[in-house]
């Protein structure tokens, strides 16, 4: 895998530079590119991610939240193991971002419903409350 | 032998804005940032390809340390294909920084997304993707 190392300094009030690195880096990747079979399908799925966003200008996340991944045939499932919550897709990309639509309408109906949760969703909604701040 | 030990910050930025675009530049005197042929979409005549971007993001809500990282990823099969370091300091939770990742040629394997992620302290902040089409 070529892999392209630019350091990038970002101060603020400073101007942010991103020089190459080094450019037998950048030669190295044109290289691969030519000498490259990329119709490999290995598929590569990370084990877990710490996920800091939501995408929904709502809410905001202050804690980050431990998402496993695991793939079934060719889908992926990621899932928020403290939420008990589960996102699918083709890809990682994609089960990130149902998930993240699954943890958001949790949020919401246990915030409409939190005065007559039981005990498992009123263990989950607490835990949403350390992770998650409405704006 | 010393060793520069940061302590990171725990608050997570929030990634306001992130775009790929074909040039971006800094105003030296102003710091203002102007991007040109913003895109998310490219059609290629054959792949393998390979093709030069900047990738523009502004965070707010960030204070102290970060390490900073880019990652550009092809969506349909995970692979890292390149990537971008960097350090972010901020003493005020209030202001908004903007910043320009200037990538050399990047690789296009094959048809498909392919994701510029941003990740602060190993936390995921969001991402922006570009689309690449087979010319028919």
């Amino acid at each position: 895998m070529p892999r392209t190392d630019i350091k990038v300094q970002i101060q603020k009030e400073s101007q942010p530079l991103a020089p190459f690195r080094d450019e037998a880096n950048n030669q190295y990747l044109i290289d691969a590119l030519k000498g490259r079979n990329y119709h490999s399908q290995k598929i590569m799925t990370p084990d877990n991610i710490l996920l800091g966003t939501l995408r929904d200008g709502r809410i905001r996340v202050i804690t980050p939240i431990k998402v496993n991944f695991t793939r079934e045939g060719k889908h992926v499932i990621a899932e928020a193991v403290e939420l008990d919550e589960f996102g699918f897709g083709d890809n990682t990309s994609e089960a990130i971002v149902d998930l993240q639509r699954a943890i958001t309408e949790l949020y919401f109906n246990l915030d409409k419903e939190r005065s007559r949760l039981g005990i498992d969703l009123k263990r989950i909604w607490d835990i949403l409350q350390e992770k998650i701040l409405k704006r | 032998m010393t060793q520069d030990k940061k302590t990171y910050s725990n608050v997570i930025p929030v990634l306001v804005a992130t775009l790929v675009c074909d040039v971006a530049t800094t105003d030296p005197s102003t710091r203002k940032k102007s991007l040109i042929g913003v895109f998310d979409r490219i059609t290629v005549g054959e792949f393998p390809t390979k093709r030069p971007v900047s990738v523009y993001m502004k965070v707010t809500d960030a204070e102290g340390e970060y390490k900073l990282e880019m990652r550009y990823i092809q969506c349909d099969t995970g692979k890292l294909l390149a990537g971008a370091d960097g350090e972010l300091h901020s003493k005020d939770k209030l202001a908004s920084i903007d910043m320009i990742v200037h990538f050399p040629p990047v690789p296009i394997p094959e048809e498909g997304r392919y994701e510029f992620q941003i990740w602060a302290n190993n936390i995921f902040l969001g991402s922006t993707f570009i689309d690449a089409i087979l010319r028919r």
